[in-house]
């Protein structure tokens, strides 16, 4: 049964793959215009303009230009810089631990913060702890990430130097990756808050707590041990719901903090115009994506018996 | 949050004669004002509505509550810290960051209302041609969907901004073809557990033609939970186009937007810190209203809630 899924799932991706790709590769055609004159700017060399419409495929037809285009980004090869002459799949590698390592910290933060709140929140429902939490989790909300991110540089690398206001993580370590963190997780952290509070209020009404109460367990018992498992269920769909967005608030996130990641690369790249690099940025963000929620859909399965896929 | 004391009690009107109203309309009226009692009686709700009619008004009346028009320099004054004849202090051209904002808020809300606007009206005409019509297009339109929602909305955004090149019109439509998928989803579910109640089937027998059908048996039925993610998406949209204009993808100087002059402050951090905090402060502010009341109608308008 859970194979059965596990394929339906993988067939499922097919059409979306195809579906991004395509989004992905049509983007440069979007552009008004010619897109060589648009890759080159207005005082383009004739010469030069030809060269990179028969590199680039655009002299045949579109569903050709498509079919080799995707054969190209199978085999690894995502083009050439326009701007740096670099191959554009190099350029990836070597920003993605970056963004990576910034996903993960974001994702600490907001675990570290989310669930130990929303947990008090819910067991202290309508107080004034839970009150407080509420706001803050719907102020984290509210907070743009790039505003968030600016204060703290403030205050915590202008006015109390802790850490550094911005830097790669080969000139800080880790040090560079706190405030980030920060910035990028607590919206996220609040999202969590909200929803650990919630679902744990939902199985703090089942049967199964109220035996755990009657057996005569310490309260603590019966939320660390019996409800909190169970009520985290769902922190497996936010978290995965939730990749897109610290993907794209990596990209603002990486241009406050100056941090060298694929975000930082995908705006780079549009000051430049730099179309190979924004379409490989793209795709690669967008493939991580759909991978994330692959893997969260697969989890499920296997983290909740109950629920089954027919 | 917890309710708050109960503010006066709404005169609902039960029989004709009493309040002149007939018992049917009284009868349709009735559980709609109960719930919207329910909106305003929470205190975070209210709080939200009176921020998000605050900004709507300072938005309309920009021009008579702004102290200065938003693009005149004072030379003399640049990086002024607040004082009394510029409130909220000057940007580095010496113009002043109130005006600014009060300026901006109109940027902020016409792209959230329009985008959204956009959104609802194409999510929801595909939404229920898909629940109505189902199998192949019910397919098509909802696995194109998949596709947009596939992508990390911001990305795409900055993608397809880069592509076409920076202007108002541009960041209105990406913003608004970006949320479509999430109005075609609700509408079709609400609309696919209406299709099959005998109101619709008596409305087939009848005779009426699909576009009545759909427009004047099956909309009316659907809307309140289009009504809550609309909302939502405003709030969405304004911190988009923040974003946006933070990353110089949006709305192109001299005309003031919140995220643009977020981006011109933060070059004056640490010397002139109020030309990043007070249109951060803006944006928060503007968003946490719209969300509380957002949130707020949905606990009113969400039947699961009631029950």
């Amino acid at each position: 049964m859970r194979l059965q899924f596990v394929l339906r799932r993988l067939i499922m991706l097919g059409p979306v793959v195809v579906g991004v790709t395509l989004v992905v590769f049509l983007l440069i055609h979007l552009a008004p215009g010619d897109p060589v004159v648009v890759m080159l700017g207005r005082n383009y060399n004739p010469e030069v303009a030809a060269n990179l419409r028969h590199n680039l495929g655009l002299d045949r037809p579109l569903p050709v230009q498509y079919v080799l285009w995707l054969w190209r980004m199978a085999q690894g090869d995502l083009g050439t810089s326009l701007h740096t002459r670099e191959p554009v799949a190099k350029l990836i590698v070597e920003r993605a631990p970056t963004t990576l390592t910034l996903a993960l910290g974001t994702m600490l933060v907001a675990i570290l913060i989310g669930v130990p709140a929303g947990v008090v929140s819910a067991t202290r429902q309508d107080t004034w702890f839970d009150n407080l939490c509420r706001l803050l989790a719907m102020l984290g909300v509210s907070m743009p990430v790039f505003w968030l991110g600016l204060l703290l540089i403030i205050a915590f690398a202008w006015k109390i130097p802790l850490f550094p206001p911005g830097g790669s993580l080969a000139q800080y370590g880790l040090k560079a990756m706190v405030l980030p963190s920060i910035a990028l997780g607590a919206s996220f952290a609040a999202l969590i808050t909200r929803m650990t509070r919630s679902s744990m209020l939902e199985v703090l009404r089942l049967d199964y707590v109220r035996t755990a109460r009657a057996k005569g367990l310490a309260e603590a018992q019966v939320y660390y041990r019996h409800a909190l498992k169970n009520s985290l269920i769902p922190l497996i769909t936010v978290v995965g719901l939730q990749a897109g967005t610290i993907l794209s608030g990596a990209v603002l996130t990486e241009t406050i903090f100056a941090l060298p990641g694929l975000g930082r690369l995908l705006t780079n790249s549009i000051g430049t115009r730099d179309f190979p690099l924004i379409q490989g940025c793209v795709l690669v963000t967008v493939l991580m994506f759909v991978l994330a929620n692959l893997v969260v859909d697969l989890l499920y399965t296997f983290v909740d018996p109950r629920i089954s896929y027919s | 949050m917890g309710n708050g004391p109960e503010r006066e009690t709404l005169v609902i009107p039960r029989a004709r004669g009493a309040s002149g109203v007939p018992p049917r309309i009284a009868q349709w009226l009735r559980p709609r004002l109960l719930r919207w009692r329910s909106v305003w009686r929470s205190r975070l709700t209210f709080l939200g509505a009176v921020t998000t009619l605050l900004m709507v008004l300072v938005a309309m009346f920009a021009p008579q509550l702004a102290p200065y028009p938003y693009q005149e320099v004072h030379l003399p004054d640049r990086l002024s810290p607040p004082t009394l004849a510029y409130l909220l202090g000057t940007d580095q051209f010496g113009r002043d960051v109130l005006s600014r904002i009060i300026y901006g808020a109109q940027v902020s809300l016409a792209v959230g209302v329009t985008s959204t606007l956009i959104a609802l009206v194409l999510g929801v005409i595909l939404g229920c041609i898909a629940a109505f019509y189902g199998g192949w297009t019910d397919e098509a339109i909802m696995r194109a969907m998949d596709v947009v929602m596939a992508f990390p909305s911001l990305i795409l955004a900055i993608a397809l901004i880069a592509v076409t090149g920076p202007s108002m019109t541009n960041l209105v439509l990406v913003i608004g073809l970006l949320r479509v998928p999430e109005f075609s989803r609700v509408t079709r579910g609400s609309a696919l557990a209406i299709k099959e109640k005998e109101f619709v089937e008596a409305g087939r027998a009848l005779g009426l033609r699909d576009a009545r059908l759909i427009t004047r048996h099956i909309l009316p039925n659907i809307l309140a939970p289009i009504l809550v993610l609309a909302t939502l998406a405003v709030s969405t949209a304004i911190s988009a186009e923040a974003a946006l204009s933070f990353l110089g993808l949006g709305v192109q100087p001299p005309v003031p937007s919140w995220g643009q002059m977020l981006a011109d402050g933060r070059q004056y951090m640490l010397g002139a810190p109020w030309l990043a905090t007070f249109p951060g402060l803006a944006i928060s502010v503007t968003i946490l209203g719209i969300n509380l009341f957002g949130d707020g109608l949905r606990d009113a308008l969400d039947p699961r809630l009631h029950h």
